[in-house]
């Protein structure tokens, strides 16, 4: 999990934590099955205000597991409202993914007992590096060979895509539908309803996606929020990627819509691998694991759609600040980012069958 | 009329922000700081000219959309466009859907105009 910072820090002190040092030893000691284990230091990592990320220097003696470890406990915070995915299920897709080969932490005990810090929690290896978009984009120092850490992408992103329903350990997730463009259609249509204000510039992406549907392909495990500042890059090298609650069953080409979209490219109009570097590198990656070609027309038609969902998503974000569910000066400024999603949904529908 | 007004106040509000606050603050409040300063350059130029980009939009809206309902405000007839949209009055090729496509991307500048400035020049575009 990430060690450094994707985000504000969450309001928890590290007395908070301290509370629950001993409970935490005896759960891990417990799970090393022999040995000593001491929590050399635990505190919180910032980032995320409905996930806490614990940080904890372990050292054990003894035992298969004798040596210094890094682990991070994840679990929900105490202000937690509408948890899009449990831990118990976030821990099931990591193991099917680290199973599958792809670069993510290592998942290592789910916890689903209250008892010991009052909720679910899973640990997993710590990972390094940063994940902060707006530093991998310009920075050349974080990434001195571009095309190498985009082959890394592509080629991680096609091992998600090689896992396949059904899978038993996956049982949670909704069921693959037939169409998943069409499904994403109508549920965007049906969120733009839900909302007091109209948008005529997302009715018009939304219109365009429903007119130009490619025909539907065969369903595989999707990442949904794959995209520079959601994996962490350490040495110029992948070293794991993130955030795994949106995924489900669906179009293998929305990921890659997503992830070149420009709106995740951090301000670097080019170039289009997610501001980190070329498409080309990305798919070259990509296809050692699958020969899988990519249209432009087929880009253009998952990057409108990546703006939709960004644009819906935006409103939806100020919604939260206006109703007075959660005032927050950042989700009040998203709501002022849909003039430019709406204007690249405008840039890339224009003048396109 | 107040001088100097809420659109010279604000912008050098912001810069003093910017400029004296900024560099003094820990770093992990830098990201807040600069979020205020952005909510502050938005405030002041929809104060400086946010009456005339309103209607600007609504002269456009006006010319799209039929009111044969009577006088509808902009945000009716924003819905009203919406509906249109939806029902599929735009999707042929021709001078209705670049008609409309000129609206929506002049209203959209607009706003931008007041939310991220900087894109509405470099952007290509017929209008």
């Amino acid at each position: 999990m990430a060690l450094t910072s994707k985000g504000p820090a969450s309001e928890v002190h590290a007395d908070d934590l301290e509370r629950f040092r001993p409970a935490v030893t005896r759960y891990l000691s417990n799970k090393l099955g022999g040995g000593g284990l001491v929590i050399r230091s635990m505190r919180l990592l910032s980032g995320g205000a409905i996930q806490e990320n614990w940080l904890l220097n372990v050292s054990v003696t003894g035992g298969s597991w004798s040596g210094e470890h890094q682990w991070v406990l994840r679990t929900d915070s105490l202000s937690a409202v509408d948890v899009s995915m449990s831990r118990s299920d976030e821990y099931a897709v990591l193991n099917v993914v680290h199973k599958a080969g792809v670069n993510v932490p290592e998942p290592l005990w789910l916890c689903r007992d209250r008892g010991i810090i009052g909720r679910e929690f899973f640990v997993m290896q710590a990972i390094g590096g940063t994940a902060a978009g707006h530093r991998l984009v310009r920075d050349s120092r974080l990434v001195p060979d571009r095309p190498k850490l985009c082959w890394e992408l592509g080629r991680n992103l096609a091992l998600i895509h090689q896992v396949r329903p059904p899978q038993k350990d996956l049982d949670f997730l909704p069921e693959p539908v037939p169409d998943p463009a069409m499904a994403s259609i109508q549920q965007y249509l049906g969120f733009l309803d839900a909302l007091g204000r109209h948008f005529p510039v997302i009715e018009w992406g939304l219109r365009w996606l429903l007119i130009n549907k490619p025909e539907p392909v065969a369903s595989c495990l999707i990442h949904r929020d794959f995209r520079t500042g959601n994996f962490m890059v350490d040495e110029g090298r992948l070293s794991g990627i993130l955030d795994w609650e949106f995924t489900g069953w669906g179009d293998w080409r929305e990921d890659i819509g997503w992830f070149t979209a420009k709106c995740w490219r951090f301000g670097r109009g080019n170039p289009e691998a997610g501001g980190i570097g070329e498409l080309a590198d990305f798919m070259e990656g990509y296809a050692t694991v699958s020969s899988k070609d990519l249209s432009s027309a087929e880009l253009r038609y998952w990057q409108v759609m990546a703006h939709v969902r960004w644009a819906i998503v935006a409103v939806q974000q100020s919604e939260r600040h206006l109703s007075g569910q959660q005032r927050s000066l950042e989700l009040a400024l998203t709501g002022r980012m849909v003039p430019e999603l709406e204007l690249e949904i405008l840039e890339l529908t224009e003048g396109v069958e | 009329m107040n001088s100097p007004d809420a659109n010279e106040l604000l912008t050098v509000a912001s810069e003093t922000l910017l400029s004296r606050i900024l560099p003094a603050v820990p770093k992990d409040l830098e990201y807040d700081v600069r979020m205020i300063a952005r909510a502050m350059a938005i405030s002041s130029r929809e104060c400086g000219k946010g009456r005339s980009i309103e209607e600007a939009e609504y002269d456009v809206l006006s010319g799209l959309v039929n009111r044969k309902h009577g006088c509808l405000d902009a945000a009716e007839m924003r819905k009203s466009l919406s509906q249109a949209i939806r029902s599929g009055l735009y999707d042929e090729h021709g001078p209705n859907r670049n008609a409309l496509l000129e609206a929506l991307r002049a209203i959209t500048k607009g706003e931008l105009e007041l939310c991220n400035p900087k894109l509405v020049d470099c952007k290509k575009g017929p209008g």
